[in-house]
């Protein structure tokens, strides 16, 4: 029989549980109005949370994205004035490229651990954010380009495609591609892949590369949405997106993930806001909610395999009985 | 595997069980006549009683609920919204941007009567009143004015005037000062209320003080701290000092003590906001005064307009650009501190 592992799929599972509750329970939880606002949610930490995947399963994680998003999303609008949309968007891609760059090449050749890199440029990004305008919120009121923030195409919301198209562009490269089998083999041994001939320094570097490309895109996805970039943006988003990221089920120690997961555990997080805000929960409390989500997403890998181990040694008793 | 299929089997009882549940309880209304519904429909019935007794939601979306200024303003909110026949809710943005689209999309996602808002982004703003508009739900700011437009009306302090109401106190009351200098500790640079200590430094100088210093304490205490550390090392005959906020007054006057000089005499700390624990010390003398403002009107204010504005009464602007109402502010010291303790 094959073995199912129930921790891989139990995102999916709550997911479904929240939704069939909420769907019986809560009348403006179930109108189109307020699920596209909760795909709508996803997608900008979500989407962070891709790149994050990446990065986790390699083994280490990135702390600078929240001030990564906020100094992108100032460039981007910065340009947006003067030059127009696309050159715009371009440059903040630019940004979140260099950024991710910086990181990499600090992290993979000057081998200073993930932590202190990116902790750095937490604080220093952030500054170049407030000093870019002089700490001023620069507005953005382009309707084509706002339109990718709050616009929808046949009632999805539009950085919700972008999200999934993004998903499915990154889950091929984990999963189907050298690159992929490159980053999970770093995450379970760098050493052995060092020694098996794999350039890791390159592979590292890559990853937070494209961590900050992610970055990039929720940035002008968060941008569009509040039509306006602003210094202070996003200060917890790290945090979200590592969240979402162990939510899905990724090891913190590196080697094992999926893209499809993070999704879900995105769209799970999203909801979980949603509702305990259509109940109105206070916000120390909704605190202490995803305080405690978080805390069981990083113990139900263990709880399993503690209950795996009780299953095995009763049968090996019952065997020995007879 | 077996406990896979538990766990599944639990996992669609519950769900079956709270289909039901809810069948029994919410909007299908027409009973179906079945013997267990005897006591759904009884707690249909309260609940469709609650219902009408209420006129709809007022809901009030906050900059930061540990603030006590904005736990006044949602009082005012409260009281006013339930004397009128109103339920209240309440969501806090805690003082980011994200939370507040998304606290407020979720609000009018449930078809609220009335939106009362006290941006933390002002010019975050203008996707909430594009939807709100789409949904017919009138959006009142509280304390904090946007940019873009879109809303019934704005009811809050005109900042400026507070600014230009601390300056004229400090004229009026320390006429023997010898140096003129004084100092600001303000909020963060991208705040609007940052006028306050334009409208402070402005009458000052009119008077013939110089600023010397203007620094930013970002909102924070601690920050406030260190700036008028540096003031005082910097500027050591500086007579009287300028905080955005009543927490930054009474931590500056904290380092005026710390440094070795008394507070109150040496430095002169000025408030604002009239906060419960800026009292104390104003009694004892650290901090010289405070501007008060009127949160709790602010928030009843808010609610009378959208009443107002639903019985179909003209609203009288002080602004009519800006559809802004101006609420009252009075200085606070010493003198008459304990009337409004």
């Amino acid at each position: 029989m094959k073995k199912i592992n129930l921790g891989r799929h139990a995102v999916i599972l709550i997911l479904i549980v929240l939704w069939g509750i909420m769907f019986a329970l809560n009348e403006s939880f179930r109108t189109g109005a307020n699920l596209g606002s909760i795909l709508r949610e996803a997608s900008s930490t979500g989407i962070a949370a891709l790149g994050m995947t990446f990065i986790i399963i390699m083994g280490d994680f990135d702390l600078s994205i929240g001030s990564m998003l906020a100094f992108a999303g100032m460039i981007m609008a910065g340009c947006m004035e003067n030059m127009g949309i696309v050159p715009a968007l371009i440059m903040g891609a630019a940004a979140g490229l260099v950024c991710g760059l910086i990181n990499g090449i600090i992290i993979a050749y000057f081998r200073v651990p993930a932590f202190i890199t990116t902790l750095g440029t937490y604080y220093s990004l952030r500054a170049l954010a407030y000093i870019f305008n002089d700490a001023n919120t620069i507005i953005c009121t382009d309707t084509a380009f706002l339109k990718i923030g709050t616009g929808s195409i046949a009632g999805i919301p539009i950085p919700f495609l972008i999200f999934l198209v993004l998903a499915a562009v990154l889950a091929v490269i984990l999963n189907r591609t050298t690159y992929g089998r490159h980053v999970r083999a770093m995450g379970n041994s760098e050493k052995a892949c060092r020694i098996s001939g794999i350039d890791t320094k390159k592979v590292k570097c890559a990853a937070f590369v494209l961590m900050g490309l992610c970055t990039a895109v929720s940035s002008v996805i968060v941008t569009a949405r509040q039509a306006c970039a602003s210094p202070d943006v996003a200060a917890n988003f790290h945090f979200d997106a590592i969240t979402m990221v162990v939510l899905g089920g990724t090891k913190m120690t590196g080697g094992e993930g999926s893209i499809f997961n993070t999704v879900i555990a995105a769209v799970l997080y999203a909801s979980v806001s949603n509702c305990l805000n259509l109940y109105h929960v206070d916000a120390q409390w909704q605190r202490v909610c995803m305080g405690l989500i978080l805390l069981a997403a990083f113990s139900f890998d263990f709880i399993q395999k503690h209950f795996a181990g009780l299953r095995e040694r009763s049968q090996k008793k019952t065997i020995q009985s007879i | 595997m077996k406990n896979l299929k538990k766990l599944l089997a639990v996992v669609l009882m519950v769900l079956l069980a709270m289909q039901a549940a809810a069948c029994g309880s919410s909007e299908e209304k027409k009973e179906t006549g079945s013997e267990s519904s005897a006591s759904s429909n009884e707690s249909q019935s309260s609940e469709t009683e609650s219902s009408q007794d209420s006129k709809g939601v007022i809901a009030y979306s906050c900059y930061n609920m540990s603030w006590e200024y904005y736990v006044t303003l949602a009082q005012g909110v409260k009281e006013a919204a339930e004397a009128a026949g109103y339920e209240y809710v309440e969501h806090d943005q805690q003082s980011d941007q994200s939370l507040m689209i998304q606290g407020c999309t979720d609000l009018l996602n449930q078809d609220i009567a009335c939106l009362v808002l006290t941006p933390c982004k002002p010019e975050a703003a203008a996707s909430i009143y594009e939807l709100a508009q789409e949904k017919g739900i009138p959006v009142i700011l509280a304390d904090i004015g946007t940019e873009a437009s879109g809303y019934l009306a704005c009811l809050k302090s005109d900042n400026y005037d507070g600014g230009v109401l601390a300056g004229n106190y400090v004229l009026d009351n320390l006429t023997d000062a010898q140096s003129k200098k004084a100092a600001m500790i303000t909020v963060d640079p991208s705040n609007t209320n940052i006028v306050r200590s334009d409208g402070f430094k402005d009458t000052l100088e009119a008077g013939g003080w110089t600023i010397a210093a203007e620094l930013s304490g970002q909102s924070e205490p601690d920050i406030a701290y260190s700036c008028m550390q540096d003031i005082i090392t910097a500027n050591p005959d500086v007579e009287v000092v300028f905080c955005s906020n009543d927490p930054m007054a009474i931590s500056a006057s904290q380092a005026v003590a710390d440094a070795g000089l008394t507070p109150g005499e040496d430095v002169k700390v000025i408030g604002y906001d009239a906060q419960s624990n800026v009292f104390e010390p104003i009694e004892n003398g650290t901090v010289l005064g405070t501007v008060a403002q009127d949160p709790y009107g602010m928030g009843e204010g808010a609610v009378d307009c959208f009443l107002k504005n639903l019985n179909g009464e003209e609203l009288t602007f002080d602004d009519e650009e800006t559809k802004t109402i101006y609420t009252d502010q009075w200085i606070i010291d010493a003198a008459n501190a304990a009337e409004y303790k």
